[in-house]
């Protein structure tokens, strides 16, 4: 009987093994696979995904260093009418992929609205090597002007996760397009200009998830393709 | 294999495998919060970054936000108690506008304004707000040009001494400088009132952020009004 339970904790073990580090292998050399995933659970996305290239193919090489948005407390983020009110945490979230390149990344925060009158936290970002890498914005959201901050990126062939968090979520008021409570992380960025409101929704709670990243770029080698 | 000897060996591969699990599971988490791992990890430069930037930014948050009325426009805060621009009717995905006939015949609309545009009416048919970008090789400017009621209002954090009064194309307007901390970009918004509200007809506001420089922003901002 003893032996059986050994061997049965063992077989779950191995389960919860196999099953963290398949999804990490996958990710970490798999590309293509997430942009499946993230396609086929019909996520706001492909405004993303094609910043980077002039055909909008993205383009990674080497280390990915992945931004994404999370905001905790969602009740139906998906369709953005039932105001469900404020207050939720906003946190930028880094996932290194790499056994050698890491960075720590400087952030400075600014608030105010966008034209269309929603509110919005946004980020200027410059990586390990002093290069300024645009800004992340988060809409719906509000914080404090923030000082000058930083967040750690990898390493980790894994997948090491850095949180900060930024702000919060914002019930808008009418004016704002969007009155629901949800977030997205917007890129301006003057290495590779496309549309600002090239937008994604995270409408996670909270979970440990690549599937859950809106933004992803490769902060080590630029936008090769741009 | 003695029953002893299978005792030993079942525990050794359990307690192998119960280390290997907890190893990738640890992996997923190794960034922790920004306050722990990252906080160690932060470079000096970030550190001399700060140490650089910092007065700068302190020393503007001192400074009292403006609020109040402020040549043709009233200064309010970004927070959901403060007041808001009054616009003819609320915006809203389920009235957002994709024929370009339509967007084209608005009053508000411009040929310079591209066609990547975020366009919303009224129940009544009318057109009440028209947004988008432009790209640069310096980064992205978002204007927007929309219709308002009663006072101008303009949501901002910034202090008198970020705030301008100005005339761009004969019509008054109110520029709000970024917060200049290089190597982050300041962006500056500009509010000018094309038309005032009147019993007869809404006003007419065009707003302009952007990280262009003193002249080229404000002849941009000329442009986007033919």
């Amino acid at each position: 009987m003893r032996r059986m339970t050994l061997l049965a904790a063992a077989a779950v073990a191995i389960a919860v093994t196999a099953a963290v580090f398949s999804n990490d292998r996958t990710e970490a050399h798999g590309q293509q696979v997430q942009l499946l995933w993230m396609s086929s659970l019909g996520r706001t996305v492909s405004g993303d995904l094609k910043y980077c290239t002039g055909s909008g193919t993205p383009v990674y090489h080497g280390t990915n260093y992945m931004f994404i948005d999370v905001m905790i407390g969602t009740s139906d983020p998906t369709l953005c009418t039932t105001p469900s009110g404020s207050g939720q945490t906003v946190k930028l979230r880094t996932w290194g992929f790499s056994s050698v390149y890491h960075g720590t990344i400087a952030t400075s925060s600014s608030i105010g609205t966008t034209p269309s009158g929603c509110h919005y936290v946004q980020l200027g970002m410059i990586d390990a090597e002093s290069l300024y890498r645009g800004n992340p914005r988060f809409t719906h959201t509000t914080g404090s002007v923030g000082t000058i901050r930083s967040i750690y990126a990898g390493p980790s062939p894994y997948g090491a996760v850095t949180e900060l968090t930024i702000g919060s979520t914002y019930s808008e008021p009418s004016g704002c397009p969007w009155t629901g409570q949800h977030v997205h992380q917007g890129f301006a960025d003057i290495t590779c200009p496309d549309k600002n409101g090239s937008l994604g929704v995270s409408d996670r709670n909270f979970v440990w998830g690549l599937y859950d990243w809106v933004h992803q770029m490769n902060y080590r080698e630029g936008h090769s393709g741009c | 294999m003695n029953q002893r000897t299978m005792q030993v060996v079942g525990a050794g591969a359990l307690v192998v495998v119960v280390g290997i699990a907890a190893f990738f599971i640890a992996s997923r988490f190794a960034g922790g919060d920004a306050s722990g791992q990252a906080a160690q990890e932060t470079a000096a430069w970030v550190e001399e970054l700060r140490d650089r930037l910092e007065p700068t930014i302190q020393a503007d948050q001192a400074l009292p936000a403006a609020r109040g009325r402020y040549g043709d426009f009233v200064i309010a805060g970004l927070a959901e108690t403060e007041p808001k621009i009054e616009i003819p009717c609320s915006r809203s995905p389920e009235r957002a506008v994709t024929d370009p006939a339509r967007i084209e015949q608005s009053e508000l609309y411009s040929p310079t304004f591209g066609d990547a545009l975020e366009v919303y009416d009224c129940p009544n048919g009318t057109v009440n707000f028209i947004g988008g970008y432009t790209q640069h090789e310096t980064g992205i400017t978002e204007f927007a040009r929309y219709h308002f009621v009663g006072d101008a209002i303009v949501e901002s954090d910034a202090p008198r001494e970020r705030l301008e009064i100005a005339t761009v194309g004969g019509h008054p307007a109110l520029i709000v400088r970024g917060l200049d901390i290089s190597p982050f970009p300041a962006q500056t918004r500009i509010f000018v009132i094309e038309r005032a509200p009147s019993a007869q007809q809404p006003g007419i506001m065009l707003v302009v952020f952007t990280p262009l420089g003193v002249d080229e922003r404000i002849k941009l901002a000329e442009e986007l009004m033919r």
